[in-house]
């Protein structure tokens, strides 16, 4: 039951804009968080400040104890944090294998001149984790295939393949269903992240507008309104309170 | 002391120059967010029928001046409709429209050149009026930079707050997705400002073409003046392209008077590489000029 | 024959100009039109040491190439700090102040009269002053520097050079640092770009900074956009028929040499006008880029 990663006291203002208001959010290492609220919460903001990309006006990010405020994304990344994006950001002009392949951290055995020189397609370790990765996400048929000539499903596919190459233990998931068929998130998504957590020992939060799986999938969520935490807790507590209801859970 | 006195003329007639150049590029800067440096052929060519006008066809300067002014106007919608719309359309990014626009100002300096040759040709034939203002001598071109700039400076400040056009152009400075989505002709208003922005440059030409002459290099000069006017005053500040023209102008009189000859052109470039290392948005510009996540 | 000696030995000094430099725009989409800069930097170094000092060919050009490559920093350094749009602008004033200083700086460089009497290259006894044998010298060395950027295209170096050109954000979101990446691919375009500057101060014995101008940053581009940004390929055919298309204006008849400049010129803008509306993936580039 040990917090991997907490904020306090966070404040973001953008211009006049307050994103984030004395968030204050504890995610517990393990399991699945939910991360839900309307547009324009705050959400995605939030996820900015976790992984670096924002450094808040005010407050203290902390990631196993260390406070990274302020420190460079790629280094969030090495020491185990990865974030997707809501907008995918995948290589558009590479192929499914190589957007999957680049992500891989560093071997031991590539120096320098080996990773500027040495074609990477013979590193069989390479090639093999992240064939092992694209089958686990089951878009292994596409490998070869250059992204942007896939379809929207599959490439939210490879959009957590490629997260999870990075081999964070704390992944954060910024709307990986949205625009998916209910098959596939039953069948591939939903499964998927279980297993992460379950099997592999991964930290998963996830933002998400489909109540549905949040209710489905998360130990723990917390209501983002307007910038501030309206509320955190378990999913079926939350459940029994009306107000929330109204603001957050209108799809139920 | 007594050197102080012209040096300061001096600066403010090259200042004011400078921020007539400014003053255009911004205007089409700020409106289309992208490096569209195509006003630089358009200046070569304006220049040079000036010169036609003038010493040529034997047109008086003021009737030539405005003819080329109607030049400008009309090369900028040929050019705007013709190339730059579409590359615009084909491509979101701004590297591909500085190439593209780049290429129009190469072709139209190459013309240029086939056709004119190299030399130097000034629209002035006979002497200079001369202004006397106690001590100072001003020649009349220098006389009527300052004015110019400031006209122009003040129209166009009154253009952007009052009129339909320029209110538009600001909010697709400003918001470009959402003023398309608002209904607003975004491609049309970035055509028309550029356009007015071509036009303000040419006041400029018509002024080189009396005072020191023209060639067809000079459009790729005045692209760098205008270029270090918009950085140095302000990334998206009208006024600040002003200012910035102003004071390039200023660094360059000065440098004419401190610096032996050929160090004075590389003044002006460590400024800009200096500026852009430094502070790339300039002393008046805006800080969430392009955001980024 | 002499002349299609000539030619060729120019087209493959230029071949390493722009595989070099499409390291930086082509993968890595650093728009930095400095290139001739480097170059130059590269050029001057080079016969300042063999010139003044009297050392040999490899030697110098091994101190080019590393003075280039420091010099490289001055770029890449602050560039990376400033949003990628001014870039160009932030490249270009450096070309504009290095050849400045080419100019200017007449104590060392001799200014515009540039510097004669660069020693040919000696190795082992055998002195490289005849065309055939400077062709083949240089061939090789080509070769080897096509052959070198090959490996870079299809390392795990450059496949994050790639990633930095369609989604520098998304990179950082998977643990690269692109700052490194992106000083690591300028320095190795500028060591390269050095390596065809000595080149041509031992081919042409003279150099003087017309040779490292703008005018020649904007060559390089375009023989990239037309052959085709991203591949060694499309490099290398932009490079050879750019480089011999003006060659043939010389047999028009009764062509001003005044005119040639501004004919060529017309050309090259023309072909970018067209290439970068019509077909800016260039002559080998797949389409729907």
């Amino acid at each position: 039951m040990s917090v991997i990663m907490e904020t306090q006291g966070v404040y973001k203002a953008f211009g006049g804009l307050m994103a984030l208001n004395q968030v204050d959010v504890k995610i517990e290492e393990g399991k699945i968080s939910g991360l839900i609220g309307p547009n324009g919460a705050g959400k995605t903001t939030l996820f900015n400040v976790l992984s670096g990309f924002i450094t808040p006006d005010r407050g203290r990010v902390l990631f196993k104890n260390r406070d990274i405020c302020g420190e460079d994304p790629y280094k969030i990344v090495h020491l185990g944090l990865a974030r997707s994006w809501q907008g995918l950001r995948l290589f558009e002009h590479l192929t499914v294998l190589e957007n999957v392949a680049m992500s891989l951290p560093r071997g031991k055995e590539e120096g320098a001149l080996k990773i500027i020189l040495g074609s990477w397609v013979k590193n069989r370790r390479k090639v093999q984790r992240a064939t092992e990765i694209l089958e686990l996400v089951q878009i292994k048929s596409r490998a070869q295939v250059p992204v942007k000539e896939l379809s929207y499903a599959e490439q939210k596919l490879v959009a957590i393949a490629r997260l999870l190459a990075t081999e964070a233990e704390v992944l954060l998931l910024d709307e990986p269903t949205s625009g998916l068929d209910e098959k596939t998130v039953n069948l591939v998504i939903a499964p998927l992240l279980k297993e992460l957590v379950a099997q592999r020992g991964k930290t998963i939060c996830l933002v998400e507008h489909s109540i549905k799986l949040v209710f489905n999938m998360c130990d723990w969520v917390f209501c983002l309104n307007e910038g501030q935490i309206a509320a955190s807790g378990r999913p079926q507590e939350l459940r029994q309170d009306e107000e929330l209801n109204r603001v957050f859970f209108q799809t139920i | 002391m007594d050197l102080l006195l012209p040096l300061l003329v001096d600066g403010m007639c090259t200042g004011a120059r400078y921020a007539i150049l400014g003053m255009g590029f911004a205007l089409i800067f700020n409106t289309q967010r992208m490096f569209d440096i195509s006003f630089g052929g358009i200046y070569t060519w304006c220049g040079l029928a000036m010169w036609i006008l003038v010493a040529y066809a034997g047109l008086g300067i003021p009737l030539a001046g405005v003819l080329v002014l109607g030049l400008a106007f009309f090369l900028s919608y040929l050019i705007q409709k013709g190339y730059m719309a579409r590359m615009r359309n084909r491509s979101d990014s701004s590297v591909s429209i500085m190439l593209g626009s780049m290429a129009i100002l190469m072709a139209m300096e190459a013309i240029a050149t086939i056709i004119w040759g190299g030399e130097i040709r000034t629209a002035r034939t006979g002497d200079a009026d001369v202004f006397k203002f106690g001590p100072i001598q001003i020649s009349d071109v220098k006389f009527y930079s300052p004015i110019f700039a400031l006209s122009i400076f003040l129209a166009f400040r009154y253009l952007f707050q009052r009129t339909p056009l320029g209110l538009n152009a600001k909010a697709v400075a400003t918001n470009p997705l959402l003023s398309r989505i608002v209904g607003l002709e975004t491609e049309r208003i970035l055509t028309l400002t550029t356009c007015f922005g071509c036009l303000i440059i040419a006041v400029d030409a018509v002024l080189v073409c009396v005072d020191t002459g023209v060639h067809p290099a000079i459009g790729f000069q005045s692209v760098l003046i205008a270029f270090m006017a918009v950085i140095l005053g302000g990334i998206g500040s009208f006024e600040g392209a002003a200012l910035g023209g102003l004071a390039i102008g200023f660094i360059r009189t000065v440098a004419v008077f401190q610096f032996p000859t050929l160090w004075q052109e590389m003044i002006l470039f460590v400024v800009l590489f200096l500026i852009i290392a430094f502070r790339p948005i300039g002393i008046f510009g805006m800080k969430d000029w392009k955001k980024e996540v | 024959m002499d002349y299609l000696l000539h030619i060729v030995i120019i087209i493959l000094i230029n071949i390493i100009l722009t595989v070099s430099f499409n390291i930086l725009l082509g993968y890595t989409g650093i728009f930095a039109l400095c290139h001739a800069a480097f170059y130059g930097i590269g050029a001057y170094t080079a016969t300042l040491l063999m010139k003044n000092l009297g050392l040999p060919f490899f030697p110098a050009l091994a101190c080019a190439v590393g003075v280039t490559v420091l010099c490289s920093l001055i770029v890449a350094l602050p560039g990376l700090r400033i949003h990628w749009d001014y870039m160009v602008i932030f490249a270009f004033s450096f070309q504009m102040v290095v050849y400045h200083l080419m100019i200017n700086w007449v104590e060392l460089t001799r200014g515009p009269q540039g510097i004669a009497g660069i020693p040919p290259v000696t190795i082992l006894g055998f002195t490289f002053d005849s065309k055939i044998s400077f062709l083949l010298f240089s061939l090789i060395v080509t070769l080897a520097v096509v052959y070198l950027v090959k490996r870079i295209e299809s390392s795990a170096f450059g496949l994050v050079l790639k990633g930095i050109k369609d989604d520098e954000i998304a990179v950082k979101s998977v643990g690269k640092p692109v700052t490194a990446y992106k000083i690591t691919s300028f320095a190795i375009a500028a060591g390269l770009a050095a390596v065809a500057g000595g080149f041509i101060a031992v081919y042409i014995s003279y150099i003087s900074p017309g040779y490292f101008d703008l005018h020649t940053s904007i060559f390089i581009l375009i023989c990239l956009i037309f052959g085709g940004m991203g591949s060694i390929r499309g490099a290398i055919v932009g490079t050879v028929v750019l480089t011999a298309l003006p060659e043939l204006l010389r047999f028009i008849p009764y062509l001003p040499s005044t005119m040639m400049g501004g004919i060529r010129d017309l050309i090259y803008a023309t072909i970018l006008i067209l290439f970068m509306l019509y077909r800016p993936q260039g002559i080998v580039g797949k389409a729907s880029r």
